[in-house]
């Protein structure tokens, strides 16, 4: 039996605007596998937007459950789960999100600055296992010892390289998204598209259980949008990372594992998509289907258009 | 907190340049201000313990009335002539040096070949003028002699010297005041402003019998010439030297005075270092009040502070919003916009310092009096401690309510902000 990353039961969500009661949520049950790849679809005003952000602990419901890789967030204080945002979620918004006048690696490094004395203790995780296997750890990290944590740990503060170890987490991330030409440039100096590359990027750099994206290519146009899906589906089939988006083009969400059809606060229909086979595949599976190595070399055709954006003058221009 | 969160603090004042100086302005002023203000109280305290001091520090100063806590209200037996020469028995075994007593001084013109002065005339006894430290610019001193015979000498301050006989020789020649005619002896080197409101540069001293018999003839009930204050020399200055001597002054002007054992005393005995601590402890709260005046223009820099900063939350909910959703936690929020207003009030802090210290410096040159000295100011250390930590401590006090409501913000209201 495959293992569950978001497990909610009966979620609600009401808005009482004077004297009427908005059901932004009306008992959304939803499970969402490792490694799974589901969209959610509706129409406007059907609380997809409410949904998403409960699932990204950034918004509480007023009833019902939610287990997040295990953990029941409802019963966590703002701490915890600003933890948790940081740790284990990586949100993609349809506005981008980033901060002004701060350029694209420092974008990225800003969860990790926020994941303090964890960051490090994970870094030194990571660090202890090798690169190598960096790429292919958001599955299933293997447990280290107290003590070989420690002595990574140790390692870390004694060579003070927290801040290089987070530079570099956020190269690789930028990399990974095909920025690697763009790291100094700040928001007004990318294209709609490129920042919500970077934007993805600070997703990707911490290393999420789950990436949620609500309308991540709400913004832009067919051409960018078709690339940016590529990327986040890419991520999914090459990390394994579970990824959550809601759009409203029905040929996007066809390319997933599942479809969930939202209305009125409530899934009205479940789908399943058209890579639905290979994902409820064993999970041993996986490790066959994703290459090992950088992800752009996994698609050499993708890699080009996304390693020069320069050259393309529709992207050049926000 | 870290570099990182600092180096977040200052792009983000150095992302609103104008606002950023404008809000140091106000900050800069206030600790400016602060600091010339505090540093002129601070110059004239040193200006006046120095003075006390050049007066000599093995000197007790005696006078009518009861110490500090008394609650008696016996009538209080005057200071008397014969009170000071009954402690001439103290110098037998050298407990003391010298005593010396002053009558009270009488304001008078006085005047001399057509010229006149205001001076205050003096009766003293023949030590006074060396018990006080006081130098003869030319000319004698009164005598044992003098004083026995009530003679009508007299030794001049400066000023009145030069008011009277610009040009000409004063010694030998002639004063009249009221109906007193007395013959220059001597003059007195100029001494500079007293400490004590009167400066001897404007007295005429004259022997304490004449002053008697000439000018008051009142006496204290008990048939005593009453006077104003007796200087007692010691013959040093150490602790338990002043101690002793105090105690015999004591133990002999009680049993003249005859007070009963479980009674306070009817006179005070000073010492120097008495004085000045209690004159510098009197300078310290005026420095200190000054300060807090200023305080006032620190505190309008701070509501400065406090004011863009609620305005750089509104501005940036979004940021905060950003923030929050990628794990920033409560405290991490609050810390940095605490750091961004402590960044400004102590820049504003330091900057003030310099400006204020620039501002004392200037003051200090102005001439102030005849002697063309400018009042001497001094940014001591304690200052720029004081200024720069009520500096923090502004920023802090104002920054924190703006900063924990950025820190309280809702992320989804937050990124929702238009
Ligand atoms: N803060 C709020 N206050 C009141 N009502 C709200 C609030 N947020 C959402 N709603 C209401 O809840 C319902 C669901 O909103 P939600 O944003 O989840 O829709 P959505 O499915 O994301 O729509 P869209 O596709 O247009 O983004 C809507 O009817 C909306 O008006
Ligand atoms: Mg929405």
């Amino acid at each position: 039996m495959r293992e569950s990353v978001i497990e909610t039961t009966d979620l609600r969500k009401t808005y009482v605007m004077g004297d009427s009661e908005i059901h932004a949520l009306d008992g959304v049950s939803l499970h969402v596998e490792r490694g799974e790849l589901l969209a959610i679809t509706g129409p406007s005003g059907s609380g997809k937007s409410t949904l998403m952000n409960i699932l990204g602990c950034l918004d509480r419901p007023d009833a019902g459950d939610y287990l997040l890789d295990g953990e029941d967030v409802a019963t966590l204080d703002d701490n915890r789960l600003a933890e948790i945002r940081n740790r284990k979620i990586g949100f993609v918004f349809q506005s981008f999100n980033l901060l002004p006048r701060v350029s694209a690696l420092e974008q990225v490094e800003l969860p990790l600055l926020y994941g303090g004395g964890n960051t490090r203790s994970h870094s030194a995780k990571r660090s202890y296992q090798g690169t190598e296997s960096t790429l292919r750890t958001g599955n299933k990290t293997p447990e280290l010892s107290g003590a070989q944590q420690r002595v990574a740990v140790a390692r870390d503060l004694l060579l003070q390289r927290g801040g290089a170890e987070w530079r570099n987490r956020a190269r690789e991330a930028l990399v990974a998204v095909g920025l690697e030409d763009r790291m100094s440039h700040k928001p007004t100096e990318l294209s709609g598209g490129q920042q919500q590359r970077v934007a993805i990027a600070r997703a990707l750099v911490t290393d999420p259980a789950i990436i949620l994206a609500d309308e991540p290519t709400g913004n832009l146009d067919s051409r960018t949008s078709e690339e940016l899906m590529a990327l986040l589906l890419r991520l999914n089939a090459d990390r394994g990372i579970t990824v959550v988006f809601i759009t409203h083009e029905e040929e996007i969400a066809r390319r997933t594992n599942r479809i969930i059809r939202m209305r009125d606060g409530r899934v009205a229909a479940e789908e399943r998509g058209e890579m639905s086979g290979s994902a409820l595949s064993p999970v041993g599976a996986e490790a066959d289907r994703a290459p090992s190595g950088s992800l752009r070399r996994a698609e050499p055709s993708s890699d080009q258009r996304t390693a020069r954006p320069a050259s393309r003058p529709d992207e050049a221009k926000p | 907190m870290n570099f990182a969160t600092l180096k977040v603090a200052i792009s983000a004042l150095a992302a609103n340049k104008l606002r950023t100086s404008l809000t140091l302005l106000g900050m800069i002023i206030g600790v400016a201000s602060v600091t010339a203000l505090m540093s002129i109280g601070r110059g004239v305290e040193r200006q006046i313990t120095t003075e006390l001091q050049a007066a000599g520090t093995n000197v007790l100063f005696i006078f009518s009335g009861r110490p500090g806590g008394s609650d008696s209200d016996d009538p209080i037996v005057p200071l008397t002539y014969e009170d000071a020469l009954a402690l001439e028995e103290l110098k037998w075994d050298g407990t003391v040096i010298e005593i010396a007593a002053e009558g009270s001084s009488r304001s008078m013109a006085v005047v001399a070949q057509g010229r006149d002065s205001q001076a205050s005339i003096r009766g003293v006894t023949a030590s006074y003028i060396s018990v006080n430290n006081y130098e003869l610019a030319y000319g004698q001193p009164l005598t044992e002699t003098d004083l026995n015979s009530r003679a009508l000498v007299a030794v001049l301050g400066s000023n009145v010297a030069a008011d009277l006989f610009p040009i000409d020789d004063p010694i030998d020649q002639n004063i009249r005041a009221e109906n007193l005619r007395l013959r220059v002896i001597g003059v007195l080197e100029e001494q500079g402003s007293g400490a004590f409101g009167q400066s001897a540069d404007d007295m005429v001293l004259i022997p304490i019998t004449t002053a008697h018999a000439r000018l008051s003839r009142f006496v204290t009930a008990r048939g005593g010439q009453p006077i104003n204050t007796i200087s007692v020399e010691l013959p040093d200055e150490r602790e338990e030297t002043i101690d002793v001597g105090a105690a015999g002054i004591r133990q002999i002007l009680r049993e003249r005075h005859e007070i009963p054992e479980e009674e306070d005393d009817d006179f005070i005995i000073m010492s120097p270092k008495d004085l000045i601590e209690a004159v510098s402890a009197a300078l310290g709260v005026f420095t200190l009040f000054l300060g807090a005046i200023a305080g006032i223009s620190l505190l309008v820099g701070g509501i400065g502070i406090m004011n863009i900063m609620l305005v750089s939350v509104t501005e940036r909910t979004r940021e905060i919003g950003i923030r929050k959703a990628v794990g920033a936690k409560r405290r991490d929020i609050l810390i940095q916009f605490l750091v961004e207003s402590v960044v400004v009030s102590v820049l504003g802090g330091l900057l003030g310092i310099l400006l204020g210290a620039l501002i004392s410096f200037g003051i200090a040159q102005i001439p102030l009096g005849d002697d063309g000295e400018g009042l001497q100011t001094a940014v001591t250390l304690d200052i720029v401690l004081l200024a720069v930590s009520v500096a923090a401590s502004v920023g802090i006090f104002f920054g924190i309510y703006p900063a924990n409501r950025a820190a309280r913000l809702d992320p989804i209201q937050a990124l929702r902000y238009e």
